[in-house]
């Protein structure tokens, strides 16, 4: 999906009448292309009715700051006592700190909204987690601080709702994962919103979801030869109407190009059952199946250490990124055929020389250099 | 599974209608007296350049290439010119599918190079990216409606591009403003190709 702002009417437009120009003398190298060409600007192609018509068009400003917004990550999750949205501590409050950062209100805002979506009432629990370092006591107090301000926050969005809030910390006892690395401990650091829904049904987006979250670094490849050129490689086992079809992502490098940044993909497929060819590279950059809303690209470019999260501006109307397009036979394509792809994103206001990227079906691509 | 490929393009569409519109109002030439006192080489009655192979496969004298792999193929774009005439930018390339040693005799779809397509034409989908003014040209169209038309080549889908032969394409687009000298090619499949020149 290009997402684009249009001009002001104050955009160059033209319009032209002209004639075309006489036929071309020489032959068309392929016989599928018109020989005859007007001269620039004249009108062309209702050459059959050889009839004039006003040519028109403007060039499109791009609006970077529509897509630059504060790092929003809420994950669904399951915690200790029912389903969760879970927001990394990071992106809620600076190190070693109870205050709540700038970042902080979108997230929320996120989370009220995804309360909503769920039509969750009752009661609902906030409870603050740390990873391991620093001593127990300290953990402790800083979580129940930070749970204390999450409640203080959504208190007042979520008035009317139906929902309670009850905060809690829990300091290090309940590690999601083992705090065995950096990445480890970060994930460990949360806030999770923890609620229990009555609806039972669950969502209809759930049935097509192929999304992983974006704190889930793409899982690397292994036991495949290496991806030529590329700079990071993420690799998906996706089940396909109950057969699997193993798909490499590569990324081939983050370009800036004056305000904005270039990031260049491949897609691949390394192996799929039987005769079947793959069609579904477009939904791994939206993170969806469905096929009737599940159209738009949801890849990011972020930077975790300043929190601003970049939103394509231009993906070739996903043919960069996807094979979507009729059923043509050149549309879906068998073992090792490389499709590449691009997005361009506004360049951050950060200034950061490394940025992380995400793609739904495989998760982030973490740290990448711009050059 | 497929979907209808008409993302982003109705919009784009109804954006430059309304644009036409407006400056319809305000400007009307007839004639081709745009070609005049604007600069630019004539391009000659039929408006084709003559296109001379070299020995490396390439178009001699192109002022960019680019070489994607794609699905098993190659896809090989020279951009022979990106001229700008008086209200008028032209951009004259070469596409040639390489078969890569592949046994096949297949040839790649009609829509390849240029994206969504409309009725007479089909490179709506081939922009040119201005990245210091933040600025995207999609080609010209003529007609309004269900009888929009691009200002560029008109390529016949049903028979696709043959694999291994250089065919020569053309787009126009809104005139690049003098003060920018460079912009970023962008094709469906092959991606962009920066620091393409803008000649006058």
């Amino acid at each position: 999906m290009r997402r684009r702002t249009a001009a002001g009417a104050t955009a160059v437009a033209l319009t032209l009448t002209c004639v075309a120009a006489p036929s071309a003398r020489a032959e068309s190298p392929s016989p599928n292309v018109n020989a005859k060409w007007p001269s620039p600007g004249a009108n062309v192609s209702d050459w059959k009715k050889e009839k004039p018509l006003p040519i028109s068009g403007a060039p499109v400003s791009l609006q970077p700051d529509a897509g630059r917004h504060p790092l929003v990550v809420v994950e669904n999750d399951q915690e200790k006592g029912g389903k969760s949205f879970t927001i990394p501590a990071d992106v809620l409050f600076d190190t070693d700190s109870a205050k709540l950062s700038g970042n902080a209100n979108a997230n929320l805002n996120e989370v009220v909204s995804k309360l909503k979506a769920a039509s969750v009432t009752g009661q609902v629990k906030i409870i603050g987690h740390t990873d391991d370092t620093g001593s127990k006591a300290h953990n402790l107090s800083l979580s129940k601080q930070r749970a204390q301000a999450v409640d203080t926050a959504l208190y007042d969005k979520l008035r009317s709702s139906g929902i309670t809030l009850k905060s809690s910390g829990v300091g290090e006892k309940d590690p999601l994962v083992k705090n065995d690395s950096a990445a480890h401990r970060a994930r460990n650091r949360r806030v999770a919103i923890v609620y229990n829904t009555s609806s039972t049904n669950t969502s209809s987006d759930d049935q097509y979801d192929i999304s992983v979250p974006l704190t889930q670094p793409a899982t690397k490849p292994s036991g495949v030869p290496p991806a030529t050129g590329a700079i990071a490689s993420g690799v998906r086992d996706l089940s396909v109407d109950n057969e699997t079809v193993k798909l490499r992502l590569n990324v081939l490098g983050l370009t800036k190009q004056d305000g904005l940044i270039r990031a260049d993909v491949q897609t691949e497929v390394l192996s799929q059952p039987g005769t079947n060819t793959y069609s579904g590279i477009y939904d791994l950059f939206t993170g969806s199946t469905d096929p009737i809303s599940g159209g738009q690209i949801k890849a990011l470019l972020y930077d975790a250490g300043k929190k601003q999260q970049l939103e394509p501006l231009i993906t070739g109307k996903g043919d960069q990124v996807a094979d979507i397009g009729d059923s043509g036979d050149g549309e879906s394509y068998g073992t090792g055929g490389l499709r590449p792809g691009y997005i361009y994103f506004p360049a951050p206001t950060t200034g950061a020389t490394k940025l992380s990227l995400y793609v739904p079906a495989f998760g982030s691509f973490e740290n990448l250099p711009v050059k | 599974m497929w979907r209808a490929v008409t993302r982003g393009t109705r919009t784009r569409l109804a954006v430059l209608g309304l644009a036409g519109a407006v400056a319809a109002m305000a400007v009307s030439t007839t004639g081709c007296s745009l070609l005049s006192g604007g600069g630019g080489a004539d391009p000659g009655t039929s408006g084709r350049p003559k296109i001379e192979m070299g020995a490396d496969g390439h178009v001699k004298g192109a002022i960019a290439t680019a070489t994607t792999p794609y699905q098993g193929y190659k896809v090989q774009v020279d951009v022979v010119s990106l001229t700008r005439y008086d209200k008028v930018t032209r951009l004259v390339f070469v596409v040639k599918p390489l078969s890569a040693g592949a046994d096949t005799t297949d040839d790649l779809d009609g829509t390849t190079f240029g994206g969504d397509s409309l009725s007479g034409g089909n490179l709506t989908g081939v922009e040119l990216l201005d990245t210091k003014n933040l600025k995207d040209y999609v080609p010209l169209t003529a007609g309004s409606g269900d009888k929009t038309y691009c200002a560029c080549s008109t390529i016949d889908s049903s028979s696709g591009f043959p694999l291994d032969q250089p065919t020569t394409l053309y787009a126009d687009y809104p005139a690049v403003p003098d003060s920018v000298d460079e912009v970023t090619v962008v094709l469906p499949k092959v991606g962009p190709i920066p620091h393409v020149k803008v000649s006058s």
